[in-house]
C-alpha cells in the first residue's frame, strides 16, 4: 500500500484537524511531542505521513501530488487559485473576508472613484472589486498588520479576514462590506483522488459522519 | 554579462545528454504504436494566426497565449494546442474526404502561464487525431490506443476515466436554468465542491428531483454499474444516450480485454471548449496531474467549414517523464559501441576500420589521439560516457583492445 501524504496548515487549524481525525481512529503520536524537531510524521500502521506547512504553501503542496491531501482556508484556496478538489468543510476556523475602513469611507465605496486598497489577499481583493464591484481600484500587497494602512493613511480601505471585530473595533475601523464566509476546507489532489479512491472516500465519508453528528449534539 | 548569456528565460529548459536521448527514445515507442493503429504522420506551423485558437476552438484563454504581429499586422500566436492546427488541415486538404481520416503528431506547444511557478511554458505533445468518424468503435479504438501506449513504455498502474459532457449539458437542459447558473453549478462540480453546491442549490427555484440529480455528481465514477444509476436520476434524451453510448464504448472495449484498465467519472466537466460527447483522461503515479487527455469535437471542423465528427487524445510527454522516474521506470538508451582511437601517422588504417565498423551497423565514435592526453585519460573518458569498449589503431593494423562494460 502506498503512504497517503497530508499536508496541514500550520498552527489552530492543524490542531484542530488532528483531533477531528483522532476521533474517527487516525492518530498520529508522534506529532503530539511538542519539543520535537521532524518535519515529517509517520503512522506505519495505517500508512500515513502528515506534515505542518506554511498555509499558503498547502494548496501548492496538493496540486504537485506532494501531499495527497490537504486542511487549509477557504481564504488561502481562493488567493492561490489552483487546480485541486476542494472536498469538504470541515465547519471549523469560521470567519468572513471583508472590507473594512472607517466609517467615512462607506461613501467611496458607492462611487466608482479610483481608492487604494491595501491587502494580504491582492488576488481576492482584485477579483472583488473588478468583477463583482466594477470599480476601479489601486491594489497594494502588505504582509501582515494590514489595519495599520487605513490608519496612516497608506489606503481608503483593507480586505482581511474577520473573526469577531475587535481589533478593528479597537482601531476605529469597522466592516463595510462582506466579501465572503470562510471555514477550513479539505482539499484532494486530482490524481489521488482518482487512484487512491477507495480510501480517501472511506475518509470523507467518516468525516463526513463525524462532523454531521458533531452538529447535531450541538443544536 | 557571460553568465547571463547562459541563462533560459522563465519555463522554458535545455534537454540534452541522457535525458534527451530517453525523451526520443519515448517518442519513438509512442509513435510506434500510433503507427500500428494506421496514423498518419502530419506537421502544423509553430505559430498561426489568432483565430485559430480563439474562443470555442482554443484550448487556453487568450492572455496565455504568446502573442505576436507579423508584418501587415496580423496578430499571430505559438500554438498552445495541436488539436485546432489538425482541425484546420482536414478541412482544407481533406475537405470531401468521407472516409475515416487518423493524424499523428509531435510537437512542442506553449502555454504562457505566469501563476504557476514549477510549470514549463513549452511542452511536448504527442497525439492522434481521427476524423469522420461518429461511432462508439472509434472512441473505444482511441481509448484501446492510449491504453496500448501506456502499456508500450512500461507503466503498469494506470488509469483511464471517461466522462461525458453531454449528460451535464443534457440535465441543463431539461432543468431549464439559466447558463449563469449552469455555469455556477459546473465549476462547483469541477472542484468537486458538493457542500458548497448543495448551499448554492438550496437558493435555486428548481424542482427537488434536479436538485438532487445534480447533487448526484458526487457519487457518478466507478465501473459499468454506475451507468444505470445514472440513467435513474435523468429524464432527458441527451444525458440517456450519454449514458448508453459509455456502455457500449465500456462494451468494445470489453472486446479489447481494456475494460480493467478504465473507469467512468460523470463529473469530469472542465476538458477543453472544443470537446463534445465523451471526454476522459488518464492518470498514473508521480504526477499530480493527468498526463494524457482527450475527448470528441463534433464542432470543432465546421468551425473550419467541413462538418465532420472528430475524437482525439494528446500526452503531455514532459510530466510522463516525470511520472516515469518516480516510479523508477527505466527508458532503455542506445549507447555508442565503441570508440576508435589513433595518432595521426595511423589516420588511414582507423578510417578504414572505422568505416568498416559503420557499415556492419555499429556505431563508432572517432578520436584523434592529442599529444597532451595519454591512452589512460581515454579509457577513463570512454567508461565516464558508457562506450562498451576502446580501440586503439596502432602501427601495421595492430589493435589494442579495451573491454570498458567491465567494472561498471
Amino acid at each position: 500500500m502506498r503512504y497517503l501524504t497530508f499536508a496541514l496548515a500550520k498552527g489552530r487549524l492543524a490542531k484542530k484537524t488532528l483531533s477531528l481525525l483522532e476521533q474517527i481512529g487516525i492518530t498520529c503520536d508522534e506529532m503530539k511531542d511538542p519539543d520535537t524537531r521532524k518535519l515529517i510524521f509517520v503512522n506505519e500502521e495505517l500508512k500515513l505521513k502528515f506534515f505542518l506547512s506554511k498555509a499558503t504553501d498547502v494548496p501548492t503542496y496538493v496540486e504537485y501530488g506532494a501531499a495527497d491531501i490537504g486542511v487549509v482556508g477557504k481564504d488561502t484556496i481562493l488567493e492561490e487559485g489552483r487546480n485541486l478538489y476542494e472536498v469538504m468543510d470541515l465547519g471549523f476556523g469560521k470567519c468572513r473576508m471583508c472590507v473594512c475602513g472607517p466609517e467615512s469611507a462607506r461613501e467611496l465605496l458607492k462611487k466608482n472613484e479610483i481608492i487604494r486598497v491595501a491587502s494580504k489577499y491582492p488576488v481576492i481583493a482584485k477579483d472583488y472589486f473588478n468583477n463583482r464591484k466594477n470599480q476601479t481600484v489601486e491594489i497594494i500587497k502588505l504582509n501582515g498588520s494590514v489595519e495599520l494602512a487605513p490608519i496612516v493613511g497608506l489606503s481608503e480601505v483593507i480586505v482581511d479576514i474577520v473573526e469577531t471585530g475587535s481589533t478593528l473595533k479597537e482601531n476605529g475601523l469597522t466592516v463595510l462590506e462582506e466579501i465572503c464566509p470562510l471555514s477550513a476546507r479539505m482539499v484532494v489532489n486530482q490524481v489521488s483522488l482518482k487512484l487512491e479512491n477507495q480510501r480517501i472516500r472511506k475518509l470523507l465519508a467518516d468525516l463526513n459522519n463525524l462532523i454531521q453528528s458533531n452538529e447535531q449534539k450541538i443544536n | 554579462m557571460q553568465d547571463k548569456l547562459l541563462q533560459t528565460p522563465d519555463g522554458v529548459r535545455d534537454t540534452y545528454g541522457t535525458e534527451c536521448e530517453k525523451k526520443r527514445n519515448l517518442l519513438a515507442k509512442l509513435h510506434h504504436v500510433l503507427k500500428l493503429y494506421s496514423y498518419h504522420d502530419i506537421e502544423t506551423p509553430t505559430f498561426e494566426f489568432f483565430d485559430i485558437f480563439n474562443r470555442d476552438k482554443g484550448s487556453v484563454p487568450s492572455n496565455e497565449m504568446y502573442k505576436f504581429f507579423d508584418r501587415d499586422n496580423n496578430t499571430l500566436v505559438l500554438r498552445p494546442d495541436i488539436t485546432p492546427s489538425i482541425a484546420r488541415c482536414v478541412a482544407k486538404y481533406y475537405a470531401d474526404e468521407d472516409f475515416p481520416v487518423r493524424l499523428c503528431y509531435t510537437g512542442n506547444t506553449y502555454i504562457n502561464t505566469l501563476k504557476l511557478q514549477g510549470k514549463l511554458k513549452e511542452t511536448t505533445q504527442i497525439g492522434a487525431e481521427l476524423i469522420n468518424d461518429d461511432s462508439t468503435a472509434a472512441d473505444a479504438e482511441i481509448i484501446s490506443t492510449v491504453i496500448d501506449c501506456f502499456k508500450e513504455i512500461g507503466i503498469k498502474d494506470f488509469q483511464i476515466e471517461i466522462g461525458s459532457m453531454d449528460y451535464f449539458v443534457g440535465l441543463v437542459k431539461e432543468s431549464g436554468i439559466s447558463e449563469e447558473t449552469a455555469v455556477r453549478i459546473k465549476e462547483y462540480i469541477n472542484i468537486k465542491n458538493f457542500f458548497g453546491l448543495s448551499e448554492y442549490l438550496k437558493e435555486l427555484n428548481v424542482p427537488d428531483n434536479i436538485k438532487e440529480a445534480f447533487l448526484a455528481f458526487d457519487s457518478l465514477f466507478g465501473g459499468e454499474e454506475m451507468i444505470d444509476r445514472a440513467i435513474s436520476y435523468v429524464a432527458n434524451d441527451m444525458s440517456v444516450q450519454a449514458c448508453e453510448r459509455l456502455r457500449r464504448i465500456y462494451k468494445a472495449l470489453s472486446y479489447y480485454g481494456y475494460e480493467t484498465n478504465i473507469g467512468f467519472d460523470l463529473s469530469m466537466l472542465d476538458g477543453y471548449n472544443y470537446y463534445t460527447g465523451i471526454i476522459f483522461r488518464g492518470y498514473t503515479y508521480g504526477t499530480g496531474d493527468a498526463i494524457v487527455t482527450g475527448g470528441r469535437y463534433n464542432n470543432l471542423l465546421k468551425q473550419f467549414g467541413k462538418d465532420a465528427p472528430s475524437i482525439g487524445f494528446a500526452f503531455k510527454v514532459d510530466e510522463l517523464m516525470n511520472a516515469m522516474n518516480r516510479q523508477d521506470i527505466e527508458i532503455p538508451v542506445e549507447r555508442t559501441d565503441s570508440i576508435v582511437l589513433y595518432e595521426i601517422e595511423n589516420q588511414e588504417a582507423a578510417i578504414a576500420f572505422a568505416m568498416k565498423k559503420r557499415a556492419d551497423g555499429r556505431s563508432v565514435e572517432l578520436i584523434r589521439k592529442s599529444t597532451r592526453k595519454s591512452l589512460e585519460e581515454y579509457v577513463e573518458y570512454g567508461r565516464r560516457e558508457n562506450f562498451e569498449s576502446l580501440i586503439f589503431v596502432e602501427e601495421n593494423n595492430r589493435t589494442q583492445v579495451f573491454d570498458l562494460s567491465q567494472n561498471n
